[in-house]
């Protein structure tokens, strides 16, 4: 860490100290780009800016502006929470097979998935909290009052578990803290089944909407975690892979990991679903069919066929599937496809458990279905959320190391033990090559060392005592990287 | 111990006046900020837990608290026991005052002065006839409907007395009847004793204006005006006396 | 895209410390590496000074917080919470119970005025704590359920549902709805946050300073009672963005008073008593009749008892 005149450098990230010193970054950093890079900023900042309305005006509680009724008290933003939250999941679902299982192929994985899940999770959150009305009230009644007997309870532990433990993930991954980081991500994959297993359970022990109801909506659920989360791991590694983030070509064999688990979670999630079909049009339940119906040759049945089945099950297997198609670009193409996908099926799912009620809901008599439209707000607190995540996720890209010469490798049984495990007990140094190069450097990242860097700064600049032998050498190891990268 | 912590001290403590003033400045702002939220965060969120019990009655008692509006039925029996025993004889007897005349727990409240404050009972309108009488699908077997468009909606209480059965049915034809033009001939839109308008509009036959209208009558028999008419039989359906084209129909 | 998005920070001049020794921006002093103070005491003592000052702020505002609390007493006191109810009542002995005539309902909805105007309930008929709905069976025998308004300004002649117009009617009745304060009530069990709750009578109560208003119980009950209340109109517990219920006029029972939806209904289609009061005739009238629960299938041991039509739909 160095304080250069109004530049505080930590590693090898520099934050501007004064608003002129922001100001001139700023600039520096907006004539740095290409045309395409200020594009993409410019939309997520235009995304963001909407969703900033839309949240503002969604915040305060009982005011009607989303599209909800008492006869569809579930919207778009619990599609939203559930597509985030899951997709949280299916990060560390995917990650795992490398970090926890130890399978060498998915170990490129591990670097991305922990910074996109924290992320994605922290989107859900703030999601859910625009969605809810009292949402600080949550963390006081969640906490305070056990509530066994509530899925939604459930979830919330798990989710709240999950993102401590993401936060320690993410916060080893960029220290040399492995046994604390190899725990982490066994906790993370653990939660990564329980959590989503919950969230299902919060739909699927509704006996009042027969489509949501039973066992099988917990299994969708994960199975839907999985195929997100390696659908944007896949959108990830092809943006990498295309623009050469890294320096490592090992986004390229990644991609190829993407292909295997994306055709299996997809294969699964077909087979679900088109058990949920049947089932549902011959089920003897009642209100089951009328569903169902809804849903393949009622209102939804567009979107079900057109978007669930043709686009997002079929042409991503067929992607994966053919030879010819095997390049990044189109495994690129298949996992946004089953991205999308599966943002569809959350919203099918939801919208579908509710299109017909098996009752008169609040004196509202709905025939032959519930009228829902998601309001400006709710899409445009979707669309927010969305560009987020993925403004975040650009500035952690630009900014912050991501290769997977980081990576902690490491086998979290010992008695298991083999030969050529990765030991990281010993000086991060023995990382291996590469983008490793500034490792110390980068691990000054945490958010302790820039809260002691304020004191820091205050205090060193009257003294104007510089020791420049000591800054020199960082600063050298630091453009030693660089040059390496 | 002692030497630890001042060793501690010593390592941490800001060297220069500028460090202690921003250390000073960040603890403390700090503190009054977390000082703040914390207050008020509990402020807001932890008293709804000071009660942990299943059965929370502190809520409980909030709700079993509630102002009300309605008032016991068996209240207005004390001041308006005229009206109580007229209703007594009537098929609306069961009926409690405040299904016609609204929430009336204030003018009960007000007791004495009721009659001088502003809380005054409602005096029904013809909405309120027509949302039990007007017929409509899924109304009792036996239940007294009217079709308001064929019935003199907007007059129910010039006809019908809630309170008792029928109290002024309809005048009956107090001429002979025998060897004259149809009735609308000299009560319809052009003549010289024109209906008035809570009829129906349209034609209506002799016989359909007779059905309302022929109590007394006979087809020789000259009433005398001024000669009082023999009393009307109670209906046979105590309220809501079907219309002429109710019963056509 | 012709141009390849790089926001590597490789090539960007800002994005190492170097950088900007070799291009000053105008207007920037020249640069001068500062003391690190790691070079004084140590690396470590940075994160020990960032945890000291951290752990001091969060002490000093716990103190503050509890000093402010004792200077601005917002607090509810124990005393508050201390029972019985109200004088007079104890809710164990009571078996309260509410019956439902749909051989008797005119469906005038004066009941659903009536809670409305009870219970502050908002005028809007998408919230609504009772309702009355008509299901009307054609001669075809296609059934149809019509709620204008939710019944609050009675009905119509005609069925209003889709597709029910012009066609001859085989029977018809009407259907009061309301809580129907489930013994083993789904919505009392899916609360996260434990604001669902049911008193000692047995009716199922929410408490608005718990609600966090995601809607859980709205979707889970079987029997559609439930709604979130909007904010621009008065509500029951003056509070927006809360469930709320029907509570069978919980203000009503407990001082001996029958719910507003009873003491107006003008043809006796909605009764309510203690079943353990031997004075009460609920028990001959209704419960002897052989008045069934609506939908006991849904496996929520609801406690308002139907008679009428509406036994020989279900």
């Amino acid at each position: 860490m160095q304080v250069i005149d109004s530049t505080l450098y930590l590693g090898k990230v520099a934050v501007p100290a004064t608003p002129t010193a922001m100001r001139n970054a700023v600039a520096r950093e907006i004539d740095s780009m290409s045309i395409a890079t200020r594009v993409w900023y410019a939309l997520l900042s235009a995304g963001l800016a909407i969703g900033a309305v839309c949240a503002l005006l969604a915040l305060p509680p009982g005011w009607e502006v989303m599209g909800t009724s008492p006869s569809a008290e579930w919207g778009m933003l619990i599609v939203g929470y559930v597509f985030f939250a899951i997709m949280t999941s299916g990060l560390c679902l995917a990650s795992s097979l490398g970090t926890v299982f130890g399978i060498e192929r998915f170990l490129p994985f591990e670097k991305r998935h922990a910074v996109l899940a924290l992320l994605s999770l922290t989107t859900a959150f703030g999601v859910i909290a625009l969605e809810l009305a009292y949402p600080i009230r949550m963390v006081f009644g969640a906490v305070l009052v056990i509530a066994p007997s509530s899925p939604m309870w459930w979830m919330g532990v798990f989710y709240g578990a999950y993102l401590v433990v993401l936060i320690v993930e993410v916060w080893t991954l960029f220290t040399p803290h492995p046994i604390i980081h190899k725990y982490a991500c066994t906790a993370a994959a653990g939660i990564g089944v329980c959590a989503p297993t919950t969230l299902g359970a919060v739909f699927g022990v509704l006996a009042a909407k027969p489509f949501w109801f039973g066992v099988f909506t917990p299994v969708l659920m994960v199975a839907s975690a999985f195929v997100g989360g390696v659908a944007l791991l896949g959108i990830v590694f092809w943006a990498v892979n295309r623009y050469k983030l890294d320096a490592w070509p090992v986004s390229g064999l990644a991609l190829g990991s993407v292909r295997i688990l994306l055709a299996g979670g997809l294969i699964v999630v077909a087979a679900l679903i088109a058990r949920q079909v049947a089932d549902g049009l011959t089920s003897s339940v009642p209100d089951l069919r009328p569903s169902t119906v809804a849903l393949v040759a009622g209102p939804l049945a567009p979107l079900f066929w057109g978007g669930r089945v043709a686009l997002g099950l079929v042409a991503p297997l067929a992607i994966l599937a053919l030879p010819r198609f095997r390049t990044p670009a189109f495994t690129g193409l298949a996992a946004i496809l089953s991205l999308a996908g599966i943002f569809i099926d959350r919203t099918l799912f939801v919208v579908a458990g509710e299109l017909v009620p098996r009752t008169t809901m609040a004196g509202t008599v709905a025939y032959p279905y519930v009228h829902y439209w998601p309001s400006p707000v709710e899409i445009g607190i979707l669309v927010g959320a969305a560009a987020f995540m993925a403004m975040v996720y650009s500035l952690v890209e630009r900014y912050v190391p991501m290769g997977e010469g980081d990576v902690h490798v490491f086998w979290p049984w010992p008695w298991l033990k083999h030969h050529d495990d990765h030991d990281h007990d010993a000086a991060p140094a023995s990382a291996p090559a590469g983008a490793a190069a500034g490792g110390a450097g980068a691990a000054d990242l945490a958010t302790a060392d820039l809260a002691a860097a304020d004191l820091g700064l205050a205090e060193a600049a009257p003294a104007r005592a510089p020791d420049e032998s000591a800054t020199v050498p960082a600063q050298a190891s630091s453009a030693d990287g660089q040059e390496a990268r | 111990m002692r030497t630890k912590i001042r060793r501690f001290w010593e390592s941490v403590r800001p060297r220069t006046r500028r460090g202690r003033l921003v250390a000073g400045v960040v603890v403390l702002g700090g503190a009054a900020v977390l000082a703040v939220a914390i207050f008020a965060g509990a402020a807001m969120a932890w008293n709804p837990y000071l009660d942990f019990a299943l059965h929370r009655d502190s809520n409980a008692k909030q709700w079993a608290t509630l102002p009300m509006t309605f008032a016991d039925s068996s209240a207005c029996l004390k001041c308006h026991s005229t009206e109580a025993d007229r209703l007594a004889s009537n098929a609306h007897a069961e009926i409690g005052c405040q299904s016609c005349h609204g929430a009336l727990l204030a003018h009960v409240e007000a007791g004495e002065n009721a009659s001088k404050s502003d809380v005054m009972i409602k005096v029904p309108t013809d909405e309120v006839c027509i949302r039990c009488h007007a017929a409509a699908e899924g109304r009792p077997a036996g239940f007294n409907t009217i079709v308001p468009a064929n019935h003199y909606v907007g007059q129910c209480l010039q006809c019908h007395d809630p309170h008792t059965t029928i109290a002024q049915r309809p005048p009956v034809v107090t001429h002979p009847l025998a060897n004259l033009p149809p009735c609308l001939t000299c009560h319809g839109p052009d003549g010289f004793k024109a209906r008035n308008e809570r009829h129906p509009t349209g034609l209506l036959t002799d016989q359909e204006c007779l059905q309302c209208h022929a109590a007394g009558r006979g087809p020789d028999q000259l009433t005398v005006p001024g000669v009082s008419v023999p009393p009307v039989s109670p209906a046979p359906q105590a309220s809501g006396q079907p219309s002429p084209s109710e019963v056509a129909k | 895209m012709t141009e390849p998005l790089d926001p590597s920070p490789a090539r960007e001049p800002a994005g190492g410390p170097a950088a900007p020794a070799a291009d000053p921006a105008p207007g920037d002093a020249v640069l001068v590496p500062l003391a690190d103070i790691a070079t004084e005491v140590g690396q470590a003592s940075l994160t020990r000074r960032a945890f000291l000052g951290f752990g001091l702020s969060v002490a000093g505002g716990v103190a503050g917080a509890a000093v402010l609390g004792h200077l601005f007493p917002v607090f509810i006191s124990a005393e508050d919470t201390v029972s019985p109810l109200i004088p007079d009542y104890n809710p164990k002995t009571k078996a309260w119970t509410f019956v439902v005539d749909t051989g008797r309902c005119i469906g005038c909805g004066l009941c659903v005025v009536a809670c409305k105007e009870e219970n502050h309930v908002p005028e809007s008929s998408e919230f609504t704590r009772t309702w009355v709905e008509r299901h009307v069976e054609t001669t075809d025998g296609t059934l149809y359920v019509d709620s204008p308004d939710a019944g609050i300004n009675g009905f119509p002649p005609e069925s209003t549902a889709p597709g029910a117009a012009g066609k001859p009617v085989g029977s018809a009745f009407f259907e009061p709805r309301l809580c129907m304060q489930c013994a083993d009530s789904p919505c009392t069990a899916v609360c996260p946050v434990s604001a669902t709750y049911k008193t000692e009578d047995g009716i199922v109560l929410v408490d608005a300073r718990r609600c966090i208003g995601c809607g859980f119980c709205v979707v889970s009950c079987p029997y559609g009672a439930r709604y979130i209340t909007p904010a621009d109109e008065d509500t029951p517990a003056s509070m927006p963005g809360v469930a709320d219920k029907c509570t069978w006029c919980y203000h009503r029972i407990n001082n001996g008073h029958k719910p507003a939806c009873v003491e107006i209904c003008p043809v006796g289609a909605r009764r309510f008593g203690d079943a353990n009061d031997p004075n009460d005739d609920i028990r001959t009238a209704a419960l002897a009749a052989g008045a069934q629960p609506l939908h006991p299938e849904y496996g929520t041991a609801p406690r308002v008892l139907y008679l009428g039509p509406v036994l020989q739909e279900a």
